[in-house]
């Protein structure tokens, strides 16, 4: 017999070694020797976190997950617009009653123009208080900082004399500044 | 990934179903009370250690990495019990009985030869098999009588995996050597 030959024939022996069979009382024995057992909470979520999962999907469950997705985030993104909608909505509600005023003797009509209405005399036309000798506009805008000046007659423009802070309109002229916080009423 | 049936049946024992248990004890009680008897060469002993095995592999069920197969980490148990046994009682060269010395080697004197002559190749093998440490023993059993992948018998006997591979040539080795002592090898 060759020694390839006597190799095969010990693994082939060895494959059918005869076995025992173990007494019939032994799974009885040690059955009543244990009693179950009692994880903590946490114990059980680690098993269970540990615990390999098998997850089948068929077309018709997928088209019904994606179905589900898409529905939450449309809603989702829609609260989200609405909502931003309604943020910016409520800022721009918030506006502050501004009264200008100016003293000129020689003036026959004056407008307010300024970084608030886009510089656009038109809707801004003061009016001339008698009793106070002054032209009075009430307006109200939102927080911020803005440049205005007075329409004199629809050629001049002038800024206000009673203004602190002035800035230079790069036309050898200035504009007057004012800066409205949102729980500010000022009058000029 | 696959789950396999040990797992869930595991799962089950974890989540307070003590009765899940009996199939494991059931399904793998022939081959850990073989191993013990390989080991004690005593069915009574073997008895014991086969209870105390299954009952340790319980109460340490929650270490049992259910990403593994469970046969592995059961077998390791009793292997290290099997291995304190004969430690304890210093049996390890006298396990099955007494016909053979303790040199690891068969007896080839002419009365022994005529004594074995009758037998069949397996018997060879099986008196052979008597003559090797318990470790190479059951590195071989494992991986020919069982089936297991050389990484299962590293864990089953916890060395590793090229140890498997050295015990398992080893044991081939001596148990030819000692075959070819007779006159059928």
């Amino acid at each position: 017999m060759s020694e390839k030959k006597k190799k095969y024939d010990l693994i082939a022996i060895l494959r059918n070694l005869p076995e025992i069979e173990p007494p019939q009382e032994l799974t009885p024995l040690v059955m009543a020797r244990i009693l179950p057992k009692k994880l903590s909470f946490w114990s059980r979520i680690w098993s269970m976190a540990r615990t390999p999962k098998v997850i089948k999907v068929t077309p018709y469950k997928m088209a019904t997950v994606v179905m589900v997705v898409v529905v939450m985030l449309g809603v989702v993104f829609q609260y989200s617009t609405e909502n931003t909608k309604t943020v910016i909505a409520e800022a721009d509600a918030i506006t502050v009653p501004v009264a200008f005023a100016l003293y000129s003797k020689d003036a026959m009509s004056v407008n307010l123009i300024g970084s608030f209405n886009g510089w656009k005399p038109e809707g801004y036309a003061m009016q001339l208080d008698k009793k106070r000798n002054r032209w009075v506009i009430d307006i109200n805008i939102p927080p911020g900082r803005y440049e205005y000046s007075f329409l004199i007659n629809h050629n001049q423009a002038v800024p206000d004399p009673n203004a602190t802070i002035y800035k230079d309109d790069g036309f050898d002229s200035h504009n007057s500044l004012i800066f409205i916080s949102s729980n500010d009423e000022r009058a000029l | 990934m696959r789950v396999s049936e040990d797992s869930r049946t595991v799962t089950k024992v974890l989540n307070g179903d003590v009765n899940a248990y009996a199939l494991l004890v059931k399904k793998y009680q022939k081959p850990i009370y073989n191993l013990m008897y390989r080991a004690t060469g005593s069915k009574e002993i073997s008895m014991d250690l086969s209870q105390t095995t299954m009952i340790k592999a319980y109460e340490n069920l929650e270490r049992f990495d259910q990403n593994r197969k469970y046969f592995p980490w059961l077998y390791a148990i009793g292997a290290n019990l099997a291995k304190d046994h004969l430690r304890r009682t210093n049996r390890e060269k006298r396990y099955f009985d007494s016909k053979y010395d303790e040199d690891n080697t068969i007896d080839t004197n002419t009365d022994t030869m005529a004594r074995i002559e009758h037998k069949t190749k397996k018997s060879y093998v099986l008196e052979a098999m008597k003559n090797l440490p318990l470790s190479q023993r059951e590195a071989i059993i494992l991986r020919f009588q069982k089936e297991l992948s050389m990484r299962e018998i590293a864990e089953s006997l916890s060395i590793s995996v090229s140890g498997a591979k050295m015990r398992i040539h080893r044991a081939i080795k001596e148990l030819r050597r000692i075959l070819q002592k007779t006159d059928i090898y």
